[in-house]
Parts: C-alpha cells; structure tokens; sequence
C-alpha cells in the first residue's frame, strides 16, 4: 500500500497536478518546456527561426498571470445578465473589495466570514445605490454579495476551481493548447469551528503583488501577507501571518526530507530520470526566492523598529517578532538549502549505481469507476474481505477500550434499569432543535395546522384532532404538523413548544392512516395564538 | 508542571490527543502548546512520529485544527464493519457499510483530481440520496451488462460466488415489500447509518440544504480520504484485480 506521509500527492507521486498550489514548484515551468530550452535553442544550428524571437519564454508566464484575472471579468460580463435591479452595481470594484476584506484578515482571530464580508461591502453597494439613485435594501444587497461571492468561489461549477484555456508555442513552433486551473475564494475551515472565506495563493499574489510574477505559489503568498500587514502597519496580525509562514516553512522541509527517505527507501516510488532531479532543481529555485524574500521582510522591519517610537511597546514587540519568527524561517531554508544541494549528490550516485526502471507515476484514482466499480463487480467474499481491510482507512483511529477495574465494580453494583422493549429502531435525531422540525414544513403548511389547533375545543384526543383535520380536507402534511406540534408538547414543562401541551392517555390507542401508538391527550393553551 | 516531563511524555500526549476526533486545540490549550511544539521542534516531531509508528499509527497531518492519525494495517485502532454495526456479524451487513464508505468517499470527491485539493478547502455538503444514486446506478448499469448472463444459482450464492452488486440489488429486492420507495429505504438507511457514524467520529456534520438534511465533510476526513484511504483503497482494488485466484474464487 502506498503510504506516503505526504498523502502521495507530492511533486513525485503527482506531477500534472495543477490545482495543488500550497507547494506548488512554480507549475508553469513543467507545462512549459520553453522556459527551460528557449535560449538553449539559439545555439542549436538546425532550428531556422529563433523561438526566443518567436515566442519568449516569458510570455508564457505572463500569460498565465492574465489568466488569473478572468473570472474577475467574467463576474463584470455577468452584469449584463443580471436582473436590472443590480445592473448598476460595479462587480469587478466590489469583488476587489471583497478580496481585499478577506486578504486583510488572514490569520486574524476573526478571519473574514460571509458576515464580515456583508458588513464592509454595505456601505460600498450603498453609495453606489445613491450614485444611481436607488435606495438602499438589505434584501437586494444580500443578493449582490450571494452572487459575487459565489462568483469568486465559482459556485456555478460546484465550487470547482477556475478552468482557463490559452495557448502557448513549444519548442517546435507549434501551437498548443493548456488549461490552467486555480481558485480564488474558497470556504475554509478555521481553527475554531468556523467556515471562513479565504482567499487562494493565486488571489493573495494577484491582489497584492498584481502582474508579479509566480502566481500560483503559497508561501510566496503567505509572506506577501507578512509584507502587505507590516506596510498596513497591522503587526498584530503580521506576527500571526508570519508563523503561518513558517508552518509553510516547516512543512515544506519536511515535504522535501520525506521525498529524500521515500527515495532511499523506495525506488520504485520516484522517478529518477525527471521527476527527481527537476523537483530538485524547483526546490532550489524556490528556496532562492524565499531567501530574498525573507530579507526584504527583515530589512523592513527593521526600518520599522528604526523609526517607531518609543511609547508604541506593543507594536515594536510584535515587528520584534515578526522578525524573529522571519529569521527563523530563513535559517531553515539556508539549511535546507544546504541539505538540497548535497542530496543532489547523493541522488545522483544512488542514480549511477541503482539499475531502475522509470516508473510512472502512481496516477490518482477515481473513486466511482476505479475503486466502487470494481469492487461491486468482485464476489462478495472477496470484495467484503476488501473493504473489510479499507473501511478503517475511512472512519479513522478508535481507541480501543481497556477494563477498569474501578469502573467494572460500580458498574455492576448500580441498580439494574428495566430496558423497554423496542420493535422499532429508533432512529437518533437531535431533539434540542424543535424549530428545524417544523421549518421543514412551508409556513402555509404550518398556519393551517396552527389554525385547526386554535379552532379545536380545550381538551382533546390526537386521535379526534387529527381526524376532524382529515374530514376539514387537510393534506396529510397538515396533520404531519399538528402531530409533530402534539409531540413537541409532550413532557416538555420547561420548554417553549407554542402553548401546546399533551399527555398520554392510559390504555388508548391511536390508529390513524398517517401513525399509529399511544393516544394523546392535547391542551391547546394562550401560546398558541 | 508539565515542564519538567519527557519529551516522550509530551509526544504521547500528542497522539492521545489525535486519538480523540471531536477535540480542537482551540478548545485545550495544552493541545495547542503541543501543537506549536510539534513545528517549532524537529527532534519532538521525530519522537511524535516514532511513537505514533510503533503504535500503529499514521500521523496523516498535524496543524491547528488538531492531528490526524489513520490506524496501519492490522492496528489495534482499526474499526472493523464488524465493530462499526454492533449486533451484526452478517457477511453482507459488512459488505454494504464497507460499499457506504467507498460511495461517499466518492460522493464527496468526484473526480481524481479533487483528492488531491488543498484540504483546507471545505468540499460541498452531500447528502444520502446523492450517495445512493452513486451506488445504485453503478449496480444497475452491472445489472444491465448481466441481464443475458444466466442467473446465480442457489449453491453459488451459497458460497458467496455472487458479486457484490447482486448483494446490493438484493438489498433492494427483498425490502420491497409495498413500494418501491420502502425499497429505496433500505439502503438509504445504510447510508445515513454510515454517515451518523462517521459523524461520531468527527468525519461530517450535518448541515441543512434548504429542506432536506445534508452532510458536510471535516477537514479531518478530507485529509483522511486525500491523504490516504482513495490512493490506500485503490491499492487493494489494484492487488484483488492482478490476483484473479481470489477474485474469481470466492477466496475459497
């Protein structure tokens, strides 16, 4: 079984993957060969055009970095769709805004939400509801945020990432066709329970660093942020962003070193004659750049610290940080730098003294077709006796359990509770959520039930309510609400159940088409008016 | 007081935080020190990693929103299906909560490249009848490509020769007994079974899409499924399809 700690989606294992962008080796380069062979092929006497002239090796990257800004004007061409309530909204400004609100908040506590996202762009869409002389409504700008952050999360493709096409010309001075895939806004996990929207690397770069180039990287990303809050004077949150960093950094590293024992362990699991010395050669490449970066960040805090005074402690104690931590960072890439560049050596004398063949790379299945399908076509036994072997992979650890001794004794000496007898399965649904019950019905559904309640005497029977319901020509999902509404009020002393209120009826039984069990005895009180 | 412990100590603390799926570090604070520990210290991520080896564990990821383990082969942290349903020890019981599994793994990550997302990255919610649909129409279209073949006689599926589509569809047959809409009862429970697990052990929660209920995966079964089960699972299938003995068989 492959079980790489990186998840086998590494630059090994997964080469043509472009959509991975937290370590991402400046994906242009593997698609695009003339980065790498433009200007060899000047020298070489059989080629009649010189391709540099023909297409620079630049252009392609350039390319890829317009390419970005697409869906921006994508949510702009939308306009002209849109219904004419919203026409007079500018998408693209306020997707800028909404991009700008959620890049700002990177790594605050309070990382920008759908809420955050609402309360900054209303004044935005208010005061171009008054240049077009419309007045404000919460309900149309609810609307307006809906699509534009849904626009920029690409809802309209299940929030897959953005697919662009262009073409590029190769070596041989032919055209080809790529797609280049990327996200810009996403709903996150954060830390704390919350959804949050966060911005992709690509959308951090192209908001901060616009028409820079190495769009797709994430820890240039993350220290653009470093850079961009030291600028805002936010230092509070560029100490948060800078450690971000670094778990960048860290693992990074340990991406690398894994590949490195992978390869030692496992020849078979690299590909030796491209994958290995290329990833190599990006790492370094990357690592150049995190370097320089990482000097700008210090050299600017150190500015900071220079000129801030002396009754700002807590800001110059954050810079100090934001410093330190930077620091940090770049004595573990000058490390790792160090490490690169000796595993090239050994990678290159495992090459010369192992007999290999290139292995492809083990590609990614498809669940549906390569894993279900197969396996309903096995026999059972053997296809039990395989997903017997999966299954843990999918519901994760569980600790087994161990006696306590302490326990068992009180355990055993506790009363004996009679257990019911159960002929039906009870199914588990949490019963603190009465509301959502009952919204599951539409409100015309649940008036008419309130209604027939109301209408019905004091005191009566579930049995005879939802009987004289039935002959008033009630649809069955009325009565559904007036049982639901009987049950809620069931034993329920402390709790707000709309005024309704019922017991059981020794001995009596309900027998209704809709349900059957112990009868109730309803009381409709004040409440449910 | 902490302090002065071993670092081993702190390591196997670590892990048995990992060990209890539903806890954050937002929430215990010795969890979040662990985990700051875990980057800022190369020899106690080593330890972490050791321990967690020799104690038959993977360590999946490590981040703020907590640790991932997923248990090795033959672990003692493994949940067998048998364990998974309490009261069952059915073969096809096994069968159909292990095919659960594999549907909405594949439900929730559709195609191969979306394994191999940024798992911080919240895949859309889905819900039991998407997953059902995945299951059945893969166990029609088998049903369709089988409908010239003889059927299975009785000393077959005896000994478990049939395939595992049949079990499937059998499920659907033999609870038909009104309508068909009880029939599709049935598996859908399986379903909802295996994710009101899962959601146990912190691999969805349940969410509302308009008015039916809806499941969202956590981070910490996208780093499950992405990290791991999808390429671990398509390994098996791989092994099972280049041993057509057992395959064939009915691993008699």
């Amino acid at each position: 079984m492959a079980l790489a700690n990186d998840g086998g989606k590494g630059g090994l294992t997964n080469p043509a993957d472009p959509s991975q962008s937290s370590f991402a080796f400046a994906a242009d380069e593997r698609t695009d060969p003339t980065t790498a062979l433009g200007t060899d092929n000047l020298s070489q006497p059989g080629s009649a055009v010189s391709l540099s002239d023909g297409w620079p090796s630049d252009l392609t990257r350039r390319l890829r970095v317009l390419l970005h800004t697409l869906p921006l004007d994508g949510l702009r061409r939308s306009e002209a769709l849109r219904d004419a309530e919203l026409r007079h909204y500018d998408s693209l400004a306020l997707a800028l805004r909404v991009l700008d609100v959620v890049i700002d908040r990177l790594g605050l506590e309070a990382e920008a939400d759908r809420e955050v996202v609402t309360r900054v762009l209303r004044p935005v869409l208010s005061a171009m509801d008054e240049v077009a002389g419309a007045a404000p409504s919460l309900e149309r700008h609810e609307r307006m945020i809906d699509k534009l952050v849904g626009g920029l999360r690409n809802d309209g493709d299940a929030r897959r990432p953005f697919r662009e096409e262009y073409t590029s010309v190769n070596v041989e001075g032919e055209a080809e066709r790529h797609a280049l895939e990327f996200r810009l806004l996403f709903d996150a996990f954060h830390p704390s329970g919350r959804t949050v929207l966060r911005p992709s690397p690509e959308a951090c770069n192209l908001y901060l660093r616009l028409l820079d180039l190495d769009v797709e990287d994430g820890q240039a990303a993350a220290e653009a942020v470093v850079e961009s809050q030291l600028a805002r004077g936010r230092f509070d949150e560029a100490v948060h962003s800078a450690r971000q960093a670094r778990i960048q950094s860290v693992r990074f590293r340990d991406k690398i070193l894994q590949i490195l024992k992978d390869t030692r362990r496992d020849v078979d699991r690299v590909d030796w004659r491209i994958e290995v010395p290329r990833t190599l050669n990006e790492s370094l490449a990357h690592l150049e750049r995190r370097v320089t970066v990482e000097r700008s960040i210090l050299e600017a805090a150190d500015e900071r610290l220079d000129i801030m005074l002396d009754d700002e402690a807590d800001s110059r104690r954050a810079v100090a940080q934001v410093a330190e931590i930077t620091r940090d960072c770049l004595l573990r890439h000058t490390e790792l730098h160090e490490q690169l560049i000796g595993a090239r050596n050994v990678f290159l004398d495992a090459q010369a003294r192992q007999a290999f063949a290139p292995n492809p790379s083990r590609p990614l299945p498809n669940l549906a077709d390569d894993v279900l399908e197969p396996v309903l076509r096995m026999s059972m036994v053997p296809a039990a006796r395989l997903v017997e072997r999966g299954f843990p992979l999918f519901v994760g650890p569980r600790a087994s359990m161990l006696v306590s001794l302490d326990g068992l004794v009180t355990w055993m000496l506790q009363p004996r509770r009679p257990q019911p007898r159960q002929e039906i399965e009870v199914e588990p649904v949490d019963a603190a959520d009465l509301d959502a019950e009952l919204r599951r019905y539409p409100p015309e559904v649940r008036a008419a039930a309130r209604e027939l309640l109301i209408a019905a005497q004091a005191d009566v029977r579930l049995s005879e309510l939802l009987a004289n319901a039935r002959t008033s020509g009630a649809q069955s999902a009325v009565l559904e609400v007036i049982a639901l509404l009987a049950l809620q009020g069931f034993a329920s002393e402390d709790r707000d159940n709309g005024g309704v209120a019922s017991e059981p009826i020794a001995g009596a039984r309900l027998e209704d088409p809709l349900l059957y069990g112990d009868d109730l005895l309803v009381r409709i009180g004040k409440g449910a008016e | 007081m902490t302090g002065t412990r071993d670092p081993v100590w702190h390591a196997s603390r670590l892990v048995q935080w990992g060990l209890r799926p539903l806890v954050k570090p937002v929430q215990e604070a010795e969890y979040r020190e662990l985990v700051e520990r875990y980057f800022n210290d190369g020899s106690f991520r080593a330890t972490v990693r050791e321990l967690a080896d020799g104690l038959g564990l993977h360590v999946l990821d490590v981040s703020e929103h907590g640790v991932v383990l997923a248990p090795q082969d033959d672990s003692i942290f493994a949940l067998k299906p048998a364990d998974f349903r309490p009261g069952s020890s059915k073969v096809d019981d096994r069968l159909l909560d292990g095919l659960a599994q594999i549907a909405i793994a594949a439900t929730v990550f559709p195609r191969a490249r979306d394994l191999a997302e940024n798992p911080d990255i919240m895949r859309p919610p889905v819900s039991v009848d998407e997953v059902e649909a995945q299951l059945r129409q893969i166990c029609e279209r088998l049903s369709a490509e089988a409908r010239r073949a003889p059927d299975p006689n009785a000393e077959d599926e005896r000994r478990g020769l049939i395939e595992a589509w049949r079990v499937y569809m059998q499920r659907l047959d033999t609870l038909e007994t009104r309508d068909s809409r009880k029939a599709m009862r049935a598996t859908r429970r399986v379903i909802e079974f295996s994710l009101d697990r899962l959601r146990e052990f912190g691999c969805f929660t349940q969410v509302r899409q308009g008015a039916t209920a809806a499941w969202q995966p956590t981070r910490r079964y996208q780093v499950m499924v992405q990290q791991l089960a999808g390429t671990a699972v398509f390994q098996l299938v791989r092994e099972a399809l280049e041993a057509p003995h057992s395959a064939s068989s009915g691993g008699a």
